[in-house]
């Protein structure tokens, strides 16, 4: 990795946590690995987020968590359900992996050849979060056996 | 940010990125109209056809390119959903969006501009990224809709 991409990287990572900062949001702050995690209240359930400044693809990602994890019976219509709502989405993607049975959703901003400011870690933030809350509940109902498969699809296409 | 300066900053990732085309020389489609450039991008194996679409109210710049593959036609659509999530948890970059109305699948990858100035790297390495995905993934589908391989095969991948 080039100087110049570890001193950006540094800079987007500063400009990361001033975003936070400027909420008043509590974080856990890694500067070795120019990474941040928090945990973010949504209308109903809590979730975790993992940003990531990446030096060398000059990325930075945001990984949005869930508490739960889907039965191996559920499996496989889950990630119908996962495809329905993704196809619905402008940004970001719901990547469920069918081995852990997890899922959590996946936001990137590219700052390559690009000036940034606070304004896109608020999107990523304020995207991920958005777009979590929207639909973690319909995921988690379906999980709990509070709604079945037809319902669980059509809330996810809606 | 005023709708007008939304559309100058619009505007001015569309001429970004149509010169990024242009210095690499590429042939495209331009629809000035809907800030949108249509081309097709040879891969290893398929060919691929792309769009780059400038959305003026969310500030984003949107790649998507619709593999040439329906799994609803060929009864594979249970097996293209557990795919595409295989593929979606393994990639960095973008993702495969199955529709399970019509069997289409496509990849789609999104950056936002917003308060940001790009320049034509910006686009070219976007290019880069998806087209890498896609050449990697594409033929893979292809087998899955004619019925060639299993969607637990993708976890070899």
């Amino acid at each position: 990795m080039t100087v110049d991409k570890r001193r950006r990287a540094q800079e987007v990572f500063q400009l990361l946590c001033r975003t936070l900062d400027n909420r008043s949001w509590k974080y856990t702050k890694n500067e070795n690995n120019l990474s941040v995690s928090l945990s973010v209240v949504g209308n109903d359930l809590p979730m975790r987020m993992n940003i990531f400044v990446e030096a060398e693809r000059e990325l930075v990602s945001a990984y949005t968590g869930q508490d739960f994890s889907v039965s191996e019976e559920k499996c496989v219509p889950f990630c119908m359900g996962v495809c329905a709502i993704n196809n619905h989405l402008i940004d970001g993607s719901f990547d469920f992996d069918v081995l852990k049975r997890t899922v959590i959703y996946r936001l990137i901003v590219s700052y390559h050849d690009a000036t940034v400011g606070t304004e896109i870690f608020d999107y990523l933030i304020d995207c991920s979060t958005a777009t979590v809350d929207d639909v973690n509940h319909t995921m988690k109902a379906y999980v709990d056996g509070q709604i079945n498969y037809d319902e669980y699809i059509e809330k996810m296409q809606a | 940010m005023t709708d007008e300066m939304k559309i100058e900053k619009a505007e001015l990732a569309y001429f970004t990125l149509c010169d990024s085309l242009d210095e690499d020389g590429w042939k495209y489609i331009k629809k000035d109209g809907d800030l949108s450039v249509k081309y097709r991008e040879t891969g290893d194996d398929l060919p691929m056809d792309c769009l780059f679409g400038i959305d003026i109210k969310r500030q984003v710049v949107r790649f998507l390119s619709t593999l040439p593959v329906n799994m609803l036609a060929n009864n594979k659509l249970v097996d293209a959903a557990v795919a595409c999530c295989i593929v979606n948890s393994k990639i960095s970059y973008g993702c495969f969006d199955l529709n399970i109305e019509t069997g289409a699948v496509c990849f789609r990858m999104t950056y936002s501009f917003k308060e940001s100035v790009m320049g034509k790297d910006f686009f070219r390495n976007m290019r880069r990224f998806a087209t890498t995905v896609i050449d990697k993934y594409n033929e893979r589908f292809l087998a899955l809709s004619n019925g060639e391989c299993k969607a637990t095969d993708f976890l070899d991948i």
